[in-house]
């Protein structure tokens, strides 16, 4: 063969060689069952006492558990049940001692850091080290357990005085009062004080059991070496491109959902079971038949691999989800929506069948939509310090009234949305206890005519210019009132939304000037008190109220969580008695809901907040995909998920078909051109 | 020669202080430590977590009263509640920490970035995608740029030359993000030629990269053309052009010898510039594609107000472009032994 032809052979491979990622990462699966996502960033940290974003929390819930996890399928208000432990912790000393039985069938995975690379048993010892090694670090969540247990706190002080990394290590040997063992399997937490949401706190990754041998060989790497008692153990991690977690052969025997071999063992376990889940009102109509019924009892993991591939292109991993490299998708801009959905999302043909929301052209590829609420409230801060907006006297309050009066949340949901949320009428969001779709704040309507008398009866001056705009001023003489807001982050959707402000605030006559920030710059605006009014978000890290309403008690004022520096000492002084009252205990029950109706009305009194609406998530999923039943506030769930590699298959042959028209005319045209180029030279040789 | 090209290498050194000097003026003068504390730890920022930091990054140093009390601290002879506040630290003064600064940069100590990894090997990590995509996409382009120019040399003044011209004009004022759409929608996601994004090490890696590629080219290609045909046209209509066909050269020798080489000072005046910013890679295509390159390393950097990652990319870009200069000075000379002597 010629040089010329060796060259074009390989030019013909090389061609033949690209074309669908989808079709070459399907053959490689083979008939393994291979659930394959999108990141968009890489997670932060795969340890999981660090993990405070949610990238991070939900890798980390692959390869670490918890002492308690929440239950699946979950009942309409969030219950735990058992994991490492167990059985749910003995309460004692009026809530302020839990005592832990570790499960003694739990070993960490494989991994060089234990003897001749095999993972020991998990023993009470692991579960205290990982405590003071969740309070040892500068960040992550320590604040879980921060101000609570006798002794730990003053450990942590010593801790992080420690500079010798020897001496650290000795610390962990150190007795804390707070923290005992009482046999290998055993432990105690002593507590302050009650502590209700504990159990919670313990079930998010900062509960995770890790072991010593892992983060002393490890060190810094550790957050990138991830050695648990999960199902699945990291096999492959390129930054920047993948993660790949195949399942952990060690992983005790636990079966579809969360039962055990006796549960299985029992005659008739499934109806059983698919009765209990339906008293508890853990499934709707149709769960059963979609989610539970083809695995029940099946081993988990029911994937053998998780493949997450890191695109941080939203318009590239959406036609990568088109192509079929990936199962789901859940990034849908608005460009995106308009493609997939026929109009808006409306809550009531979804309820009945999601798939109707969709266009055609896409229901007939396969692809599927689940819907479910976001346990997270999208508001606006006031800086309660600022001499414009803040204040707690008649004037201001009235200002900042007229503002929430003057958001249009229906036609934000809808245009800028599309209908993916739910107007906020309270500060708690929905499947949290506590919240109360009945409650409605009184400045949560849309009415700009009450907004415009509310100002002029503080003492604004609102009026009307030649050109039928309103505008507001500080007095009849004075300038017009212009104020600010931060936003987080600079991207098209944060345009849009900041743009929906200040067409809101326009009917008002007030300018708003939108700062769009990078989010450590708004931090630090926010950390520093600078700016009027900050766009915020919140998500439930657990579904007790508390989890939210400490956004607003005074102690916490910046640069703590309470960026509004808002300061109500009724409020202060119910959030203290709330905080320690259980949901489980009718009597506290009772009392916790009255506290939360009367914080409610402080709040909707003095509104340091303007509430806005409730994300609900949108996920499209294709044919050979099993998703979850939605568990928002867990970060475990995809052990739950499934794919189906020969459906897969079928369908990426079928639909990753090439198109060579197009090459060919290109392949002329490149030829005609070259041939031109030969043709006058030698012409030009010969002449 | 040697002695000019030791000249050079010594006039690049005060470039570098001056470059030293004003990063070190950006990331420590003009903001606080505190400020950039709070922007790199983020929601970790508290007073504690601030105070460690100014100690760790260099900042701030104990006091002996503070010193004291940490070793108290350390060793547990502390009363309870004894606390490091900010007054057991004192600030580091700033020609001191301007010491620090270009030690670490000059021995190319980066430190650790806020993920904590090593800031080289987070740059190494990147540098190899960018560089694989942007070495072959550079050198593609510039070769396909030129042989075209001197098509339309040799064509100059008829339909296939002005097609060209348009052609240029076209891609140059194309806009880079509606090409990468367009080529990712067409060639990757309907027709099925490319893969839509991804990467992977190795030569198998370039089956990924070969759309990138074709799009830098197709991007970079009409500046390319536009900026070689005038060079090409300015070199043909010379004398020497004319001799050298008269003597009865072939066009050939008289395009690839001669005029080629005569164009060759402006054409490496445009690399020297060009090639330090390879390393760098293209942030559009790398966001777009999905490829690990420094780009998206860059700019993860910028948003997240990581401190030890940018000063590296800034300080390494400049040496870079210092160092290519250098290089072009030096080929100047080779090239044109006439440069020399001015």
């Amino acid at each position: 063969m010629s040089r010329n032809n060796a060259l074009i052979a390989m030019a013909c491979l090389f061609f033949l060689s690209c074309g669908s990622r989808a079709v070459v990462l399907a053959r490689q699966d083979g008939d393994r069952h291979v659930v394959r996502l999108a990141l968009s960033v890489d997670p932060r940290f795969l340890d999981p006492h660090r993990a405070g974003d949610v990238y991070s929390a939900r890798q980390c819930g692959l390869a670490y558990e918890s002492l308690v996890d929440y239950q699946y399928p979950s009942p309409p208000e969030p219950q735990l049940v058992p994991c490492l432990v167990r059985h749910i912790p003995e309460i004692t000393d009026e809530g302020r001692t839990y005592t832990f039985t570790l499960r003694d069938d739990i070993s960490f995975q494989d991994d060089p850091c234990f003897p001749n690379g095999v993972g020991r048993r998990v023993t009470a010892q692991d579960a205290v080290y990982s405590l003071k090694r969740l309070m040892s670090l500068a960040e992550g969540g320590f604040w879980v357990l921060e101000n609570k247990v006798p002794g730990l706190d003053d450990w942590r002080r010593r801790f992080l005085a420690t500079g010798h990394p020897q001496a650290r290590d000795r610390l962990f040997d150190e007795p804390v009062e707070g923290l005992t063992i009482l046999d290998d399997y055993t432990f105690q937490i002593r507590l302050r004080s009650p502590y209700p949401q504990l159990l919670w706190a313990l079930s998010l990754p900062y509960g995770a059991i890790v072991p010593r041998e892992a983060v002393e060989r490890y060190g810094l790497d550790f957050s990138r070496h991830p050695v648990g008692t999960g199902p699945f153990m990291l096999k492959e991690y390129v930054k920047k491109q993948h993660l790949v977690w195949t399942r952990n052969p060690k992983y005790r025997e636990i079966y579809f959902p969360q039962l055990d071999s006796t549960d299985i063992r029992q005659n008739n376990y499934k109806n059983i079971f698919r009765r209990k889940w339906e008293q508890e009102g853990a499934l709707d109509p149709g769960d059963w038949d979609r989610y539970m019924a083809p695995h029940i009892g099946k081993h988990i993991p029911l994937a053998d691999e998780l493949q997450f591939l890191i695109i941080p292109e939203a318009s590239a991993m959406w036609m990568e989800f088109l192509a079929g490299t990936i199962d789901c998708y859940e990034r849908l801009n608005k460009e995106q929506f308009d493609r997939a959905f026929a109009g808006t999302a409306n809550s009531k043909n979804s309820a009945v069948s999601p798939d109707t929301l969709l266009e055609r052209e896409i229901r007939e590829q396969g692809i599927h939509l689940q819907i479910c609420d976001d346990p997270s409230i999208n508001y606006l801060v006031f800086n309660m310090e600022d001499e414009r907006v803040g204040g707690y006297d008649e004037r201001h309050k009235q200002l900042r009234r007229a503002i929430s009066l003057c958001m249009d949340r229906a036609y934000l949901i809808s245009a800028y949305l599309n209908g993916r949320g739910r107007p906020a009428n309270m500060l708690i969001p929905p499947d949290v206890r506590g919240y109360n779709p009945d409650y409605r704040t009184p400045w949560g309507g849309y009415d700009p005519q009450q907004a415009r008398a509310l100002l002029r009866e503080a003492g604004y001056s609102v009026s009307q210019n030649s050109s039928g705009e309103w505008v507001t001023c500080e007095s009849p003489n004075g300038s017009p009132l212009e104020l600010s807001v931060e936003f987080r982050s600079a991207i098209q959707g944060t345009r849009d939304i900041a743009r929906f402000y200040t067409i809101c605030a326009q009917e008002i006559g007030i300018r708003l000037q939108c700062n769009l920030q990078t989010f450590p710059e708004f931090l630090r605006r926010a950390a520093e008190g600078k700016g009027q009014l900050y766009d915020a978000n919140w998500t439930m890290d657990y579904p007790d109220a508390q989890n939210v309403l400490q956004l607003l008690y005074g102690p916490n004022r910046r640069p703590g969580v309470n960026y509004a520096a808002y300061r109500n000492d009724r409020y202060d002084r119910l959030y203290e008695e709330l905080q320690v009252l259980s949901d489980s205990i009718p009597g506290e029950r009772q009392r916790k809901s009255e506290i939360i109706r009367e914080m409610s009305a402080i709040v909707d009194e003095d509104v340091p907040w303007i509430y806005l609406y409730y994300n609900r998530l949108f996920v499209l999923y294709h044919d050979w995909f099993s998703p979850t039943k939605p568990l928002p506030m867990s970060t475990r769930s995809y052990r739950y998920a499934v794919s189906d590699p020969a459906t897969r298959l079928e369908w990426v042959r079928h639909t990753n078909t090439m198109f060579r028209l197009p090459a060919v005319l290109f392949a002329l045209l490149f030829v005609g051109i070259v041939a031109a180029f030969v043709y006058k030279i030698v012409e030009q040789q010969r002449g | 020669m040697l002695f000019y090209a030791v000249r050079r290498i010594l006039y690049a050194i005060p470039i570098l202080f001056g470059v030293i000097l004003l990063t070190f003026t950006l990331f420590y003068v003009i903001n606080t430590p505190d400020t950039l504390a709070v922007k790199e730890l983020q929601k970790a920022a508290n007073p504690e977590t601030i105070r460690q930091w100014k100690i760790q990054k260099g900042f701030c140093v104990y006091t002996d009263e503070g010193f004291r009390k940490k070793m108290e601290i350390e060793a547990g002879r502390a009363a309870p509640g004894t606390e490091i506040t900010e007054e057991d630290i004192r600030p580091v003064s700033k020609p001191i920490l301007f010491l620090h600064y270009s030690v670490d940069l000059l021995t190319f100590n980066f430190g650790r970035d806020r993920d904590d990894r090593p800031v080289s090997a987070v740059l190494l990590d990147g540098m190899g995608p960018s560089l694989k995509m942007m070495v072959p996409a550079f050198c593609l382009s510039e070769m396909i740029s030129i042989v075209l120019a001197l098509f339309c040399a040799l064509y100059r003044g008829t339909v296939i030359d002005r097609a060209f011209v348009v052609l240029a004009v076209f891609l140059m004022s194309f806009n880079s993000v509606a090409l990468i759409l367009f080529f990712q929608k067409f060639l990757a996601a309907d027709w099925r030629y490319f893969p839509i994004s991804g990467y992977e090490s190795g030569l198998s890696g370039y089956v990924y990269l070969a759309l990138p590629i074709l799009i830098y080219t197709a991007l970079s290609m009409g500046a390319g053309i536009r900026f070689n045909r005038i060079l090409m046209l300015d070199e043909i209509n010379q004398d020497y052009v004319r001799t050298a066909r008269a003597k009865g050269l072939g066009e050939n020798t008289v395009l690839f010898r001669h005029v080629l080489r005569n164009a060759l000072i402006p054409l490496i005046t445009r690399w020297a510039v060009s090639i330090p910013f390879l390393y760098l890679g293209s942030l559009l295509l790398e966001t777009f594609f999905g490829i690990p390159g420094l780009g998206g390393i860059t700019v993860e950097a910028i948003q997240n107000a990581d401190l030890s990652t940018m000063r590296a990319v800034v300080f390494l870009g400049a040496l870079l472009f210092i160092l290519a200069n250098v290089a072009a000075d030096i080929l100047y000379g080779i090239v044109d032994p006439r440069v020399q002597v001015g």
